[in-house]
């Protein structure tokens, strides 16, 4: 298992969590993490990987069950984080484009109502976003706190089933979920749980 | 018998560690999610007192990278002695260049005001808080502030607004006039006059409001609405100074400062002390105006 | 370009730090060595370092003598640089047990096992003051010195053991029976994680360890003047050296030193819920750095006092732990001498327009008018 020395603990971590600052601020706005040298065990790409990093350090913990061991190690050696069952999971790690991530997503935790911030942070790996185009793709159309009026994006990889059990979970606010969408090409958006997402396939 | 090396110290970029930074970004994108909540967080111990703008640091120093150019007000001035110290301290601790002009700041911490200048998409503003829980006048015990904010139960805050109004015939709140975010939870916006709370909704900026003492920070993300409470027929009002202009610059429509020079001359000067050097050069920068209701 | 104040503001703090350190030297006396502080000023520095949660000796003596005395000042200094060291390891859990006693009693029963030690205490002194430490010099105290040694008793005659608690007097007859179970038993750190109420003990603990002894002192004496249930009986008061231990990377525990510790066990009556309960007696908990034993037994009785459930300011949680924390309520206190003028020209323009008000209501329901009609003369 690799660990990560051209990442900058203080530097690379800072620039990221801007990045992510940004996109949870806007929801789908498209960002883009600052290039940086790590090498991931696929299928845990470099974004999602990114993420953990300027996330996660072992006052955290985090599910990755679904990418299997690899992931797994290589998010727990890096960052200290505790792997747990995906219910105490402050992180989950899911790929967008597996209809069993809906299934996940349900059981990922949402917060207590006096402390709905303990609810969890999903991590949702896609191909690609971008603004326009993308055939096979699904156009999102996003309004909530954050969107002047309303934005568009569009993401391959990306199953509508995931969507909607996102949407289940997020149903109650201010319990809910906030998830991460990193894309293969490394762009982001947030999604948090104040997001009202509608979807049509392109 | 001690020898000096003992005492030497080296600081990480930005003061904070990098694992405490870490659960405060944590925590800022958590608030961010659900705007108006307080997020507990850490609050650990920094070099400035309690009450002293801890909160706002912490705020600060996590989201703060060497490409920033940092702006810190105190009562709307650049110049407040506390704001300089604070100032030098975040100067030191990071080598990041500051700044007076609000325009050119990409991260801004203030205390007690919003700038009157409109602040930009790229740029995050952090609010020192000394009392992050709005609903702490009609509730003292945080677990039961907590349920009421759980349950959307604000029913003792609107009793104790209306009773303000039955005594005085208009909400007397000063500054940290109670607003709703997003339509849901009840939040103080610091203590800023009324006068720039109109401004915190639909802002193109992110806030950060951050309470070091009481170990809570709230956001209220960009374009989000932020609405003062009122009844229908008793509306918020900002502060008003009318027929008054800032006798620096003969510049009206901002927040002004009333000055005695002696018992009986009074003037006022605007407050902003980056917007009023701008009025002087006449170069008044854009501006969000409300109009209170006739 | 730029406000012409500022530069007054920075130099205003600069020439403030200046003269604010000529006070601290113009007497122009020979400079205190952190030697001579850590000597003479035992417990203030204990106080210090336990309001400050870092056991550092020399490092309280040199912000005691930075801050010329001060010792709120001090603790917040030494609290705030604990917050920038590196934390290696947890120690595991201290066993008071193995305490090397330096002084131990319990109020509550003339005798016990191991016997009461006096130790080194003012308890039985009489307050005069002591014109001698006037005049008093090194060679007073050599020759002071040579004395006491000389008349201690050389080697022990018996082996130095730690001591059995009193406590367990207590629990082995099934007198002692805990408050509540605190169903989690997870040892929360106040200072990685902000506090939650109702907080479990151990983060109450915690917080009641890093609190100011005055404050400790002052709802831990209203507890016991009517405001609270309780009245406390000391089971048990010790004050001697423990060892800290380490597991280090390997795995292996390691002592990597001892501290100065003050614990008290405090009894008191449990008061009984239900009908068929039996009466017992449980417990309350302080322990703190260094000898400070009016902190250790105040934080029994709070401890206690707050899990017992009432009215009074020393049997809730929020009250108790928030308000006794020193460093956040002196810094608190202080800001008020900070800029409001925003704030309060807010406030000013509110008060102006409702005395508008009152005053236009007053004129239309004729109030003005009537007095007006009384003092002119009658037409």
């Amino acid at each position: 298992m690799i660990r990560e020395t051209a990442y900058h603990e203080i530097f690379d971590s800072q620039r990221h969590f801007r990045t992510l600052l940004d996109a949870m601020a806007r929801p789908g706005k498209i960002d883009r993490f600052a290039p940086v040298a790590i090498t991931p065990p696929p299928p845990l790409t470099n974004a999602a990987a990114c993420t953990a990093l300027a996330l996660l350090d072992s006052d955290s913990t985090f599910d990755a069950a679904s990418l299997g061991p690899d992931a797994i190690r290589y998010v727990q050696v890096n960052t200290g984080a505790r792997a747990v069952p995906i219910a105490e999971a402050d992180f989950v790690f899911l790929d967008g484009g597996d209809v069993a991530s809906a299934e996940r997503i349900a059981a990922a935790r949402a917060g207590i109502p006096t402390y709905p911030e303990t609810g969890a942070t999903i991590v949702l790996q896609v191909s690609r976003m971008s603004r326009s185009s993308g055939a096979g793709g699904l156009e999102l159309t996003l309004s909530g706190p954050g969107i002047e009026t309303t934005t568009h994006v569009v993401i391959n990889g990306l199953q509508a089933r995931n969507l909607e059990s996102l949407a289940r979970r997020n149903r109650e606010f201010p319990l809910g979920v906030d998830a991460i969408v990193t894309a293969d090409d490394g762009g982001i958006i947030c999604l948090p749980r104040t997001t009202r997402v509608s979807w049509a396939t392109v | 018998m001690i020898a000096t090396r003992k005492f030497e110290h080296t600081y990480n970029f930005a003061f904070i560690d990098e694992r405490t930074k870490r659960e405060i970004r944590r925590k800022i994108l958590k608030a961010i999610a659900i705007p108006g909540y307080q997020v507990p967080y850490s609050s650990p111990e920094m070099p400035i007192a309690r009450g002293w703008g801890t909160g706002g640091l912490h705020a600060s120093l996590s989201i703060i990278g060497p490409d920033d150019v940092f702006k810190i007000i105190d009562q709307g001035s650049d110049a407040s002695v506390n704001a300089c110290n604070l100032r030098d301290f975040v100067r030191r601790m990071t080598s990041c260049r500051t700044t007076f002009d609000t325009a050119e700041a990409t991260l801004i911490q203030t205390r007690h005001r919003k700038p009157e200048e409109i602040l930009t998409e790229r740029q995050i503003i952090v609010f020192q808080v000394p009392q992050p829980e709005p609903l702490r006048s009609v509730e003292r015990y945080e677990f039961k502030t907590r349920i009421m904010h759980a349950e959307a139960d604000y029913a003792k805050m609107w009793v104790a607004l209306y009773e303000s109004y039955v005594k005085f015939g208009a909400i007397m709140n000063g500054a940290g006039y109670p607003v709703r975010v997003n339509g849901r939870y009840i939040m103080t916006p610091s203590p800023i006059p009324r006068w720039d709370v109109p401004n915190l909704s639909m802002a193109p900026c992110l806030h950060v409001f951050s309470a070091g003492r009481e170990k809570r920070l709230h956001c209220v993300p960009p374009f989000t609405r932020v609405e003062p409470l009122e009844f229908e027929d008793v509306k918020f009002r900002v502060e008003e100074f009318r027929e008054i202009v800032c006798a620096a610059s003969g510049g009206d429509r901002a927040f002004m400062d009333e000055i005695y020079e002696s018992e009986s001359t009074r003037k006022f000067v605007i407050n902003d002390s980056d917007f009023l050097d701008k009025v002087r050069l006449g170069q008044r920068p854009p501006q969000r105006l409300f109009q209170n209701p006739v | 370009m730029g406000y012409v104040a500022i530069k007054g503001g920075e130099d205003a703090i600069a020439q403030s730090i200046r003269l604010v350190e000529y006070y601290r030297v113009r007497g122009r006396t020979a400079p205190v060595s952190i030697g001579q502080i850590q000597g003479q000023f035992r417990l203030l520095l204990d106080k210090i370092m336990g309001e400050a949660s870092l056991y550092a000796p020399e490092h309280a003596a040199l912000v005691l003598k930075q801050n010329e005395g001060d010792v709120f000042e001090s603790a917040f200094m030494l609290r705030a640089y604990r917050a920038t060291l590196q934390r290696r390891y947890t120690a595991e859990t201290l066993v008071t047990r193995e305490m090397f006693i330096r002084r131990r009693l319990s109020s509550a029963f003339r005798e016990i096992p191991g016997g009461q030690i006096l130790g080194p205490t003012r308890d039985y002194s009489q307050r005069l003051l002591d014109g001698r430490l006037a005049t008093e010099t090194l060679g007073h105290i050599e020759d002071f010195l040579a004395q006491f040694e000389a008349a201690a008793p050389g080697r022990p005659t018996v082996p130095v053991t730690t001591l059995p608690k009193v406590i367990d007097l207590l629990q082995a007859q099934g007198l002692l029976r805990e408050v509540d179970d605190d169903a989690s038993r997870r040892v929360v750190d106040v200072t990685r994680e902000a506090v939650k109420f109702p907080a479990p003990r151990s983060a109450a603990l915690q917080m009641l360890a890093r609190a100011e002894t005055g404050g400790l002192m002052a709802l831990a004496y209203s507890a016991q003047r009517g405001f609270g249930s309780t009245h406390a009986t000391v089971g048990e008061l010790r004050v001697g050296e423990v060892p800290v231990r380490v597991r280090d990377a390997r795995g292996r525990i390691r002592v990597v030193g001892r501290i100065r510790l003050t614990e008290a066990e405090m009894i008191s009556r449990l008061r009984v819920q239900r009908r068929d309960e039996s009466p017992a007696l449980s417990l309350g908990y302080g322990l703190c750095f260094g000898q400070n034993e009016t902190k250790a037994i105040a934080m029994g009785i709070l401890d206690r006092a707050m899990r017992s459930g009432g009215d009074a300011p020393c049997q809730s949680q929020e009250f108790v732990l928030y308000h006794t924390e020193g460093i956040e309520s002196y810094g608190f206190t202080n800001h008020l001498k900070l800029p409001h003028y925003v704030t309060f020209q807010s406030s000013l323009s509110n008060l102006r327009q409702a005395i508008e008000r009152k005053d236009r209501k007053r004129g239309q329901l004729g109030f003005g008018a009537a007095v007006v009609n009384t003092t002119s003369s009658p037409s």
